[in-house]
């Protein structure tokens, strides 16, 4: 039955969505700074895969790797150098910075890569599988399961890690973390970086199944949000269900109303739920 | 004649937390009232549920005979019921004066600003703040801030106010100050209900105390019976120090 | 207002009014568009500045006033006509959406109202047959000469500039104002004081969202053609913030004067690094918010920007 399709085809979508979001949420219930970059953090690390395919014939599933390392890198130091002087100040200052520097990253992104779509054409792609009527091209369906392997990377890193468990910390009580003599400053940088990271890796999983363009950042970004509002700020399990949730929304919303409007039933369905629910589906609980 | 303010039954949770449970009182013009209870009682609660900060789940508040427990904070404050924050709460970046005008010209409804600004004056005046009326309200001290609640109360033009730990952090020739101003609003006509967990300063100053325990009401009774209630000695000292009081008696 | 600031204002005034006599084409272009400018910063002044809303999509007001006159326009009615209609549809946007985003507060307020203008755009270019969709709106031509329509547009944008200023005026110094300022200061406060905060809110969200409707259907028919990822910019909403940002966020003037040295600006970076435009345009905005914490008067000469800024 056609419902099934969507149904998978919505589920797919929802993994790389959860990768998306998780990072952007990440940073936003740690440093309550919503990072206008990420956006371009996921281009970026389209681009990675991008050329490391076309030039160097690296897989973009090993791109993720680089990707989640470089943008990680990245991330640390306009973090530490730049975000942190306006951590504390208002919500519209910190969006600025963030804007401010979306512009320059995207004009960078625009002169070195050209302003059209690009896509990755595998060689040797994995092929499409059938279930009955239902058609996974299997590249995307493994997209998803690496982009849900590295949800539940980053989630583990969270709860085990010494460095996950500072950032815990200070999502829960920034005063309290500072008394217990965690420095917040390299927490904070930490978490913008796993955020980045997360982009980056979600950018190079995205490379096999959609075109992308340096224009591409602020549609990601708008995406992240929702999802992250849906799922619960700050949660990254909620970051999976959110995304899922998106997933399905969009693969049905697509049938229903036509692809185009892709953000406006997204952006109804965030209405409804700020209004009913304003802890998101997850609340603010779980991390 | 109707009560000024009435609680039937009032009872608020938040989620599976009983705060308010099964409330009932009745507050005459003219009275100052006590409210007091141990930490966690309740108190704070049950004065933001009468103005409205947080709805009540069951229960009314009857103001003169109109129900009030649906009405928004700014509804309240204009019917005349006003209180003070026990951490105080001013308009950070305005002057003391424009802190007060806040009230004149919304709650109390002054319609401009002109005389607004004069009746804050006023209002200054008799709290002692006049000589800072154009200092930062930031840069008063503890005391002082104190007095400008009140004096943002005021400005209101209530016919009930509600003090939320007026004395909380103050020093006891700063707590005689606030206890007298108090006495002089109550002189206005204003009906007072003060919250303090000090016992000593509220049998000083009430007519009347009520006392919270754990969001109930377990003794409403004119000052002098409410200390050597023994359900009161329980809720502040501990079960064993009531026996040896009822043993004593 | 002082002595000085009022013959200062004169003066201003004359010289704008003189203008189209002194200046050619391309200096009246530039100045009706600082003028647009100017208004779309006092438009967001009255919600991020006075109230403290951080307003990020002004852009859906400018772009749905754009579409509903220019709409208006092609159809044959009069341009005054459509200009008017722009702003009820703006006004009456204003109003619905106020009643659902202002409940939100800080991030969530800030990324809706993005996210609203983001709506805007998807919907004008999928309603293809009002809106011409992706292929754009032409508006029809009048027929003057070029010189005829730079300056009849620059009077035009310099009217709703005074119509703006004048407002704002009123608005930063009467209750409105008054309330506003409590809101953003502390919005449970304000309520315990007595200020219904939501009516206020929301007249101050319908101010900014009138007014930016009048400047995008104005711009319209300047231009003469729009399309949906013009006039629904992402930078339309931002470049208001930074120049309010920069003149002063919270004063009368601080948005004008924003709005002249942001242009400035912008002609210079404009004419000397084309390509890398939106990357210097970015690198000013990091400069800016990183070392002018106070726009313009960290740079000294505080009192001369507070007294020019607050009139």
């Amino acid at each position: 039955m056609i419902f099934f399709q969507y149904l998978a085809n919505g589920l797919i979508l929802g993994g790389l969505y959860a990768c998306i979001a998780a990072g952007f949420s990440l940073v936003w219930g740690v440093l309550s700074i919503i990072n206008l970059l990420h956006g371009a953090f996921i281009v970026f690390g389209f681009y990675i895969a991008y050329f490391s395919y076309t030039m160097l014939g690296i897989h973009p599933f090993l791109s993720v790797i680089t990707s989640a390392v470089v943008l990680g890198g990245l991330g640390y130091f306009i973090q530490l150098g730049l975000v942190n002087r306006v951590v504390t100040r208002s919500v519209l200052v910190t969006l600025i910075l963030t804007f401010g520097l979306e512009l320059m990253m995207n004009n960078a992104m625009l002169l070195s890569f050209s302003a059209d779509y690009k896509k990755v054409l595998l060689e040797h792609p994995f092929g499409i599988a059938h279930f009955g009527n239902v058609f996974i091209p299997l590249d995307r369906a493994a997209s998803t399961v690496i982009a849900f392997l590295l949800i539940l990377l980053l989630w583990l890193v969270l709860r085990l890690t010494s460095v996950g468990r500072a950032i815990v910390a200070v999502r829960f009580d920034r005063e309290a973390a500072l008394l217990m003599g965690i420095d917040v400053n390299k927490t904070y940088a930490m978490t913008f970086a796993l955020g980045a990271a997360m982009a980056g890796a979600a950018g190079s999983l995205l490379s096999v199944s959609f075109p992308v363009a340096p224009l591409s950042g602020p549609l990601f970004l708008s995406k992240a949000f929702v999802i992250c509002v849906l799922g619960g700020v700050g949660s990254v399990p909620g970051a999976a269900v959110g995304g899922l949730f998106f997933g399905l929304l969009e693969s049905f919303g697509a049938v229903l109303f036509g692809s185009e409007y892709a953000l406006t039933l997204a952006f109804v369905v965030l209405i409804v739920l700020l209004l009913v629910r304003p802890h998101g589906l997850m609340g603010v609980k779980g991390f | 004649m109707t009560a000024l303010l009435q609680l039937k039954n009032v009872s608020r949770s938040f989620g599976g937390v009983r705060a308010i449970h099964n409330v009932s009182l009745t507050l005459e013009p003219g009275q100052i009232v006590g409210l007091i209870g141990p930490n966690g009682a309740g108190k704070s609660t049950l004065v933001n549920i009468i103005t409205g900060v947080h709805p009540a789940s069951s229960g009314e508040i009857l103001h003169k005979g109109e129900p009030i427990q649906r009405l928004k904070p700014f509804q309240i404050s204009a019917r005349g019921i006003a209180r003070t924050f026990q951490v105080v709460q001013p308009f950070p970046a305005m002057t003391v004066v424009e802190n007060v005008m806040a009230g004149a010209m919304f709650a109390a409804g002054i319609a401009s600003m002109d005389e607004a600004r004069r009746a804050a004056m006023e209002h200054l005046a008799f709290t002692g703040l006049a000589d800072h009326a154009d200092r930062p309200a930031e840069q008063l001290t503890l005391a002082y801030r104190k007095r400008l609640e009140l004096a943002k109360g005021l400005a209101m033009n209530p016919h009930i106010l509600l003090l939320d730990e007026v004395n909380a952090g103050l020093n006891t020739a700063e707590v005689e100050q606030a206890l007298a101003l108090i006495r002089a609003i109550a002189a206005r006509g204003i009906s007072i209900v003060i919250i303090e967990h000090l016992l000593k300063v509220v049998t000083g100053l009430c007519s009347r105390i009520i006392v919270l325990h754990h969001g109930e009401l377990i003794a409403d009774d004119p000052a002098a019976d409410v200390i050597r209630d023994p359900r009161v000695i329980e809720a502040y000292l501990g079960s064993r120090f009531a026996e040896r009081q009822m043993v004593r008696q | 207002m002082t002595r000085q600031q009022l013959l200062l204002t004169v003066i201003i005034a004359a010289a704008l009014l003189a203008l189209p006599l002194i200046g050619n084409n391309y200096m009246l272009r530039l100045a009706t568009t600082t003028l647009m400018y100017a208004v779309l910063a006092m438009a967001w002044n009255v919600v991020g500045g006075f109230a403290g809303y951080p307003l990020f999509g002004i852009a859906a007001f400018f772009g749905l006033g754009a579409y509903s006159g220019a709409v208006v326009q092609s159809s044959g009615y009069p341009i005054a006509l459509a200009w008017l209609f722009a702003v009820v549809i703006g006004t009456i946007f204003a109003i619905v959406l106020g009643f659902i985003l202002l409940r939100l507060r800080g991030h969530a307020f800030a990324i809706a109202t993005l996210v609203i203008a983001e709506v805007l755009r998807e919907l004008t270019n999928g309603w293809t047959d009002v809106t011409g969709g992706g292929m754009g709106l032409n508006l029809p031509f009048f027929g003057w000469s070029p010189t005829a329509l730079a300056v009849f547009f620059f009077y035009v944008m310099l009217a709703l500039a005074a119509i703006t200023l004048v407002t704002t005026w009123i608005v930063a110094n009467n209750r409105l104002g008054f309330a506003l300022n409590c809101i953003r200061q502390n919005e449970d406060a304000a309520n315990i004081v007595g200020i219904d905060t939501t009516r206020y809110k929301i007249i101050a969200f319908t101010l900014s969202g009138a007014f930016a409707a009048a400047a995008g259907a104005i711009y319209a028919s300047w231009t003469g053609y729009i399309e949906p990822s013009d006039v629904y910019d992402v930078l339309f909403s931002i470049k208001p913030i930074i120049m309010a940002l920069l003149g002063g966020m919270g004063t009368v003037l601080g948005p004008v004067i924003g709005a002249v040295a942001f242009l400035a600006l912008d002609e210079i970076v404009w004419r000397n690094f084309l390509q890398l435009h939106t990357g210097v345009l970015g690198f000013l905005i990091v400069v800016l918010i990183l070392f002018l914490p106070s726009g313009l008067s960290s740079i000294g000469l505080h009192r001369f920007w507070r007294k020019a800024a607050s009139a």
